[in-house]
């Protein structure tokens, strides 16, 4: 059949980078991140992240074609932090919120089980 | 998000039934509401038919039609964790990936023959088609859900592999049947304003001579204005009450019938910008709070491969 894989939208080839990371030629602090095999879910939700950043000064995500399967997100910041950090920060900060809120949900199932 | 807590995220559980709930994410951005909900119809991975062999179809659907319909039969997922999906497998031990079921069945009688999943038999203890008991939608008496009906004499003979798999990949593995949020409502109304609506109504009294039924005309035109019908008046105790939030559909009628009735600013709703419902069901192959866990436990796993900390120090070197 003349179709790709259907794992190929999800399973990440062999030897490729999850996360990428390629300076911006001209202006200082700003580069483009490049996530393999991930969609809107985590892009629209590292973009929302990191504009709650004050040191960001831009950040946006596309993906690029619908049978492209990856994320492509432009950072740009200020001088006090860079790309690389406030994407680091992000994830982080993420992290923390929905390790936190896991633990709530299933105490409250716990809660509504027990009763 | 609100301020004194620390990550201000919070979740409180409004309804849990068998495969509904409802629950509440306060001081979050949209953007984990809807990545949440993105994951929990996406990415939970359940067990769903994905090869069928035939080896007799005497019946009026045509094989590949009859693989479409077994495709969408909901399995029982809660041990989907034991299988591996085929595409992240290597090795070559079938029984990882795969879980075979069977169907076989011939109409031996004059009268209309049934097929529905509880003929499917599974060869695995872990998978088994989801039971409804006799008391699910199925229209066939048994509960089952109808695949195909045979006259007297048609066959129905067919090998099904089932194999573990996700959303993205086909809707026939997504758990979730409604995986929904809106925000929630804020809802304020100004009694001061409520109960100048008394004066107002008390002359038409006079006209109509009505025993009690003092304010009702303005409050009850306020409840029937509602199409999305939040509020109730009692007349016999002139309360007017706010009874179902969670129905609110933002559709502003409220809001138009005050400013008719001259009291701008009486009712007033709003959405709460950091505040979301969650209205998740289940199509009945994981529990619904499953669903939910298993999809913050993905995200939260999305985060640690890219916040993996090997993974940034290259990117600097760069």
């Amino acid at each position: 059949m003349n179709q790709p894989s259907r794992a190929d939208r999800f399973v990440l080839p062999e030897g490729e980078r999850k996360l990428s990371y390629e300076r911006d030629t001209k202006v200082e602090n700003a580069g483009t991140f490049v996530l393999q095999r991930e969609d809107h879910t985590i892009g629209n939700l590292l973009r929302m992240e990191l504009h709650k950043n004050p040191d960001v000064v831009f950040a946006g995500y596309k993906n690029p074609h619908p049978t492209d399967h990856r994320i492509v997100l432009k950072v740009h910041t200020n001088a006090n932090t860079t790309p690389v950090q406030a994407l680091r920060d992000a994830v982080t900060n993420l992290r923390a919120e929905v390790g936190d809120l896991s633990q709530q949900f299933a105490d409250e199932i716990n809660a509504l089980r027990r009763e | 998000m609100i301020p004194g807590e620390e990550t201000g995220a919070s979740v409180t559980v409004a309804r849990l039934e068998d495969e509904t709930i409802i629950f509440d994410l306060k001081g979050v951005d949209v953007s984990l509401a809807n990545a949440l909900r993105r994951l929990m119809i996406a990415d939970v991975p359940t067990v769903s038919i994905d090869l069928v062999e035939v080896i007799e179809n005497s019946s009026v659907l045509c094989d590949e039609f009859l693989a479409h319909r077994l495709g969408l039969i909901p399995l029982d997922s809660t041990k989907a964790s034991e299988l591996v999906k085929p595409y992240e497998y290597t090795g070559d031990d079938d029984t990882a990936t795969d879980v075979h079921l069977e169907l076989n069945v011939r109409c031996q009688s004059d009268q209309t023959r049934d097929v529905t999943s509880d003929d499917l038999i599974s060869h695995d203890e872990r998978v088994k088609p989801v039971s409804f008991g006799g008391t699910g939608g199925g229209s066939a008496k048994s509960g089952g859900i109808l695949i195909a009906k045979l006259r007297k004499n048609q066959q129905l003979s067919l090998k099904c592999i089932a194999r573990k798999g996700t959303g993205k990949d086909h809707a026939k593995w997504s758990p979730v049947a409604t995986a929904v949020f809106k925000y929630t409502p804020l809802i304020d109304i100004n009694h001061g304003l409520l109960n100048s609506l008394n004066g107002k109504s008390q002359t038409r009294i006079l006209y109509h001579n009505f025993k009690r039924h003092n304010a009702g005309p303005e409050k009850a035109a306020i409840v029937e204005s509602d199409p999305s019908k939040m509020f109730k008046y009692d007349a016999d105790t002139d309360t007017f009450t706010l009874t179902s939030p969670e129905s609110c559909t933002y559709d502003g009628e409220v809001m138009k019938k005050v400013n008719e009735l001259g009291k701008p600013g009486l009712i007033d709703v709003r959405p709460g910008l950091d505040c979301f419902t969650f209205i998740v069901e289940s199509t009945g192959v994981l529990k619904v709070e499953e669903v939910v866990l298993q999809a913050v436990h993905i995200l939260q796993s999305k985060l640690d491969t890219i916040g993996v900390s090997s993974c940034f120090d290259k990117l600097e070197i760069q």
